[in-house]
């Protein structure tokens, strides 16, 4: 460090290092603040001019035009503000519910339209649980990885629902974009891609916590592909077909007819995949199956597209039929394998066990340092081996990483209940660990 | 020339090197053996470990003259489960390797690994249900660190009080004073099946035994300072040592132990004390749990492990009170 | 030995007609201890406190909520900017071409192309609104991922649960106003909402409290005007204020 640095920080943090050297009640090294002139307020205002700088540049290169003047005479087709989008989408998405008029006791007339089912789902379904949250979650656990009902609802519902929802506030100009999209596929999407990447978000973050995600990746890819099994029976059999009205009994009859082609592909290609992803989960060892579940993607990818476009250039009306059908029933055989697939690789990557995430659980109360009986009989320049401290510091020199006798005294008294002996385990099983400290050095493979 | 890492800064040395190089070269045969000197399909299966290399390198080593006796534990082990029924099939070093636990914690990620996957193929092959260890640091190699689905791995305190091993009232009726070193790999370290109580009772089943509990105990207890063997200098020995004094304090007549590393360490400075004044003489026996009980058991002293010394060398030949045995 | 500068004069005696005027005693005790309390408050982060060499990616999300305050204040300064200019007036009235307008339209239009620099302010005071709604959902984001609304925290995220509405009120008030396309069809579709709400006559009432009117003809415009240039600043600064006062007090939620 730079002799100005040193000074500049003897002086600001008045010679105390970061952590405490002291422990107990008669503590007298309380850490001093940081200055708010100049120090914070520096940092403050590199954000405000940062800040500007990006508005400057927004107001002068994207001006908002004032667009035309309200008009009475003329619906415009108008799109909300992208932060009212997701109530907008729910209040299209109203639609769906029953309306419901009757007369309350007090004579008053209670008419429970679209608009109202509309406000319901905006106000109390999305605002409501968020004042209530402090109180429906009273755990202790901040850390979102080692929260994981916490992190996946969050997920599932502010990148999930709502995004959704404001996707299908969006719904005509999709619809006129890509007509083959079915206008209700989008509205199941609203549902169904929530739920699903809240449960893959779900088994993600636990893997991170437990190796043995086994048989919750096989539960859950072994419905997914049930699930697409299911529906491709009931698209082929008994599910609605396209346009053109025909009924599905006689749909089946005409299998062979160039208008059913195109479906009964996608079909296969889609039922295929989950096949092998749950294959893959169920009876392949790790490494094996990720492999195989990676090919199976990338080859349904590129069959999709190519039956795609092979439909379309020979088949065109049929080929959107089908994609319709698809689409409609899309949820399920394309969500479900792909949440499958995401949740496949969450649910089997190696537990996040850096020493760094778990020691930054550590809140310095000493305890550790009390009883480890090391610091007992070893001595340095500070005062005591400071055993866990230098190592949350990443200052072991060696020293601490060694002499640790992994007796787990700390770890036992830990409120916190932070195995060190964990961390010593997995240090001093790295490479350049090995060919330093152990005797002869012996180094990986030789 | 090893290029020292500066990150990880001046290295340990490994004390008994002759030991571990022997133990570790033993992880370059990974051809598991066609026939086996036991039987297939057995329940119960006892692992030794590697407690007859302690005594080899105790007797051979300049550091003591090896009158710590660690295949004591062999034998006791095997007849007191003999006591409560069981017929153990003995896995022993002729066809099965060192568990592993002193190179994982010492770094040596491959070469454990090695014994892992030998030892692991062994077992299953023989199709064993019970594995009882006498080692704390054996019991929590095989619990935690292989991966042993479908074993039950067990401690051989943890048997023989399920089993309900009695003892026999005592032929003479003197009262001893018994105190018990809890060793860290099976208690604190354990999140499954710590075993604090399973020894304790056992010694109080024994009549005329009083178990006094030293300074800290349980899960609180001190380590003995071995450290995987990672080294030795006169810090480790100095917590050997405040640990021992803590047993002296009490006056008592035995520190047990059930794990052999404990015992090997607390023999190695109980025989450095030897040589000390009258005052700081240590006057208690260190001996294993399983060598204690079994003694119980007939109320007759298991036999000792020849000593190497010539007689007329042997400190104890010469009437000073016993050592380690 | 030098003479006192001009400045020096000058100063003493200003200083000097406002000292014999209001005794300085008690006001200058209590400015030095706030400034000494500023000065020491600000307590170090988590990687200053321990030196850590690890910069963790999240730290910076961190700013969002000081972001969405300067984001506001900057809406503030040219929202009165642009209050000089604006005409709350939505009644339609016609030009002498025959095109539909209003008053508030026509102000618009003489903000965006007649006042010098009025397009950058009415630019700045867009894409801040964007901005602020941005931060402050992201910040709500980042709140609730790293748990920093349990105990003891739980009254603030109340407050900024309130203060997320109040913010949504404050971007949907504002597009309100300039009377445009846009404008008229939020505004028809927030009445009908509005409306919605059973029994009819809280409908009715509800709609006439927040919009002025029961269908979408002009008058909106002034009661949004009146809650996005008084109502909301003053009840969105109160509890912002209070906010982060609650956050000086309980201290920021360490994040690890």
């Amino acid at each position: 460090m730079t002799l100005p640095m040193q000074t500049m920080k003897e002086g600001v943090y008045e010679e105390r290092p970061g952590f405490p050297t002291q422990y107990g009640p008669d503590r007298t090294d309380y850490q001093p603040g940081v200055p708010f002139w100049p120090h914070e307020a520096y940092r403050d205002l590199v954000i405000v001019f940062v800040l500007m700088a990006i508005l400057l540049f927004l107001s002068a290169a994207y001006t908002p035009e004032v667009g035309p003047a309200a008009n009475p005479a003329i619906q415009p087709f108008i799109v909300p503000d992208w932060y009212l989008l997701f109530s907008w989408g729910l209040l299209k998405l109203a639609d769906v519910l029953p309306t419901i008029v009757f007369t309350d006791p007090l004579g008053n007339l209670i008419n429970m339209d679209a608009a109202f089912w509309g406000n319901m789902l905006t106000f109390p379904l999305v605002l409501v649980p968020l004042l209530l949250l402090p109180f429906i979650d009273r755990g202790r656990e901040t850390r979102p990885a080692k929260a994981p009902v916490r992190t996946a609802v969050g997920v599932g519902f502010y990148l999930g629902f709502l995004f959704f929802s404001s996707l299908y506030a969006t719904n005509d100009r999709i619809l006129q974009s890509w007509p083959f999209i079915a206008d209700d596929a989008l509205k199941w999407m609203v549902i169904i891609p929530p739920i699903l990447i809240t449960f893959a978000t779900y088994v993600g973050i636990r893997r991170l916590g437990f190796r043995d995600m086994y048989w919750w990746n096989v539960l859950l890819i072994g419905s997914a592909f049930a699930v697409v099994l299911l529906m491709s029976l009931w698209a082929f059999a008994l599910g609605p077909w396209a346009a053109d009205g025909m009924s599905p009994i006689d749909r089946l009859g005409t299998l062979g007819d160039q208008n059913a082609w195109p479906l009964t592909v996608f079909m296969v290609i889609v039922i295929l995949y989950s096949a092998v992803l749950f294959y893959a989960t169920a009876f392949l060892k790790e490494r094996k199956a990720k492999e195989v579940v990676l090919a199976a993607s990338v080859i349904t990818f590129f069959a999709v597209v190519i039956a795609a476009k092979g439909f379309a250039d020979w088949i065109f009306p049929a080929t959107f039929s089908a994609l319709k059908t698809i689409a409609l029933y899309s949820n399920y055989f394309i969500a479900l394998p792909l949440f499958a697939l995401v949740t496949f690789y969450l649910g089997t990557r190696t537990p996040y066990s850096t020493y760094e995430y778990l020691l930054n659980e550590c809140y310095q109360c000493g305890k550790c340092h009390t009883v480890c009986p090391v610091t007992k009989v070893e001595d340095d320049a500070l005062g005591g081996l400071n055993l866990v401290y230098n190592t949350f510091k990443k200052q072991h020199d060696g020293v601490p990483l060694w002499t640790c006798l992994a007796c787990d005294a700390c770890s036992a008294v830990c409120p916190l209940d932070i195995k060190y002996s964990d961390y010593i385990l997995e240090e001093r099983s790295k490479v350049g660990a090995q060919g330093a400290a152990a005797d002869g050095g012996r180094r990986y493979g030789e | 020339m090893i290029a020292l890492d500066p990150e990880y800064g001046p290295a340990r040395t490994i004390p008994h090197p002759v030991m571990f190089r022997v133990l570790d070269s033993e992880s370059d045969e990974t051809t598991v053996p066609k026939v086996f000197p036991v039987e297939k399909g057995a329940e119960w299966a006892y692992y030794p470990g590697c407690i007859d290399y302690y005594d080899q390198e105790m007797q051979f080593s300049h550091l003591n003259y090896g009158d710590t006796d660690h295949g004591i534990i062999f034998d006791s082990s095997v007849k007191l489960l003999k006591a409560v029924g069981i017929e153990p099939v003995i896995l022993d070093r002729s066809f099965m390797k060192c568990c592993g636990h002193d190179q994982l914690w010492q770094g040596k990620l491959d070469v454990f690994q090695k014994m892992r996957d030998y030892n692991t193929k062994i077992i299953k092959t023989l199709g064993i249900k019970n594995l009882v260890t006498s080692c704390a640091e054996g019991y929590r190699t095989f619990k935690l660190d292989y991966r042993l689905d479908g074993v039950n791995v067990r401690h051989v305190t943890q048997v023989l009080y399920e089993r309900g091993l009695r003892f026999p009232p005592p032929k003479d009726g003197k009262a001893i004073r018994v105190t018990y070193q809890d060793p860290c790999r099976s208690c604190r370290q354990m999140p499954v099946d710590p075993i604090y109580e399973e020894p304790r009772e056992l010694i109080r089943r024994v009549e005329n035994a009083e178990l006094v509990e030293l300074k800290t105990f349980r899960a609180d207890a001190q380590c003995c300072g071995v450290a995987q063997m990672m080294y030795c200098n006169d810090k480790t020995k100095g917590l050997t040592a405040s640990r021992m004094d803590e047993a002296k304090e009490l006056d008592v007549d035995y520190l047990l132990t059930a794990c052999p590393k404990c015992l090997t360490h607390f023999g190695c400075l109980h025989h450095e004390n030897r040589w000390k004044p009258e005052e700081e003489r240590y006057r208690y026996r260190v001996i294993d749990i399983t060598h204690f009980l079994a003694e119980r058991l007939e109320g007759e002293t298991v036999g000792r492990a020849p000593s190497v010394i010539p007689q007329a060398q042997d400190p104890r030949a010469k009437g000073r009170p016993q050592g380690a045995e | 030995m030098p003479r006192e500068s001009l400045f020096g004069r000058l100063n003493r005696k200003v200083f000097g007609y406002l000292v014999s005027r209001f005794p300085p005693a008690p006001w200058s005790d209590l400015t030095r201890r706030t400034v000494e309390t500023v000065q020491r408050q600000v307590p170090r982060s988590h990687a200053e406190k321990y030196e850590l060499k690890t910069i963790w990616y999240w730290y910076p999300l961190y700013c969002l909520g000081g972001i969405a305050f300067v984001a506001f204040i900057i809406l503030t300064i040219t929202g009165i900017l642009l209050g000089f200019y604006y005409i709350p007036d939505g009644t339609i009235e016609f030009t002498r071409t025959g095109d539909v307008t209003s008053a508030a339209y026509e102000s618009m239009n003489f903000i965006m192309n007649d006042v010098p620099f009025g397009f950058m302010i009415r630019g700045l005071h867009h894409w801040g609104a964007h901005v602020m709604i941005a931060a402050v959902f992201l910040h709500m984001m980042r709140v609730y991922f790293t748990g920093a609304y349990k105990k003891p925290r739980e009254l603030n995220w109340i407050l900024g649960v309130i203060l997320l509405l109040v913010t949504l009120f404050f971007g949907y008030s504002g597009y309100l106003l300039p009377a445009n396309d846009l404008s008229r069809g939020a505004a028809t579709i927030g009445i009908n909402m509005a409306k919605a709400v059973p029994p009819l006559w809280l409908g009715e009432f509800q709609t006439l409290v927040f919009f002025g009117e029961l269908d979408p003809t002009g008058f909106y415009i002034l009661r949004m005007y009146w809650f996005h240039v008084f109502i909301l600043p003053l009840a969105g600064t109160l509890l912002m204020v209070l906010h982060m006062a609650l956050v000086w007090i309980q201290g920021v939620a360490e994040p690890h």
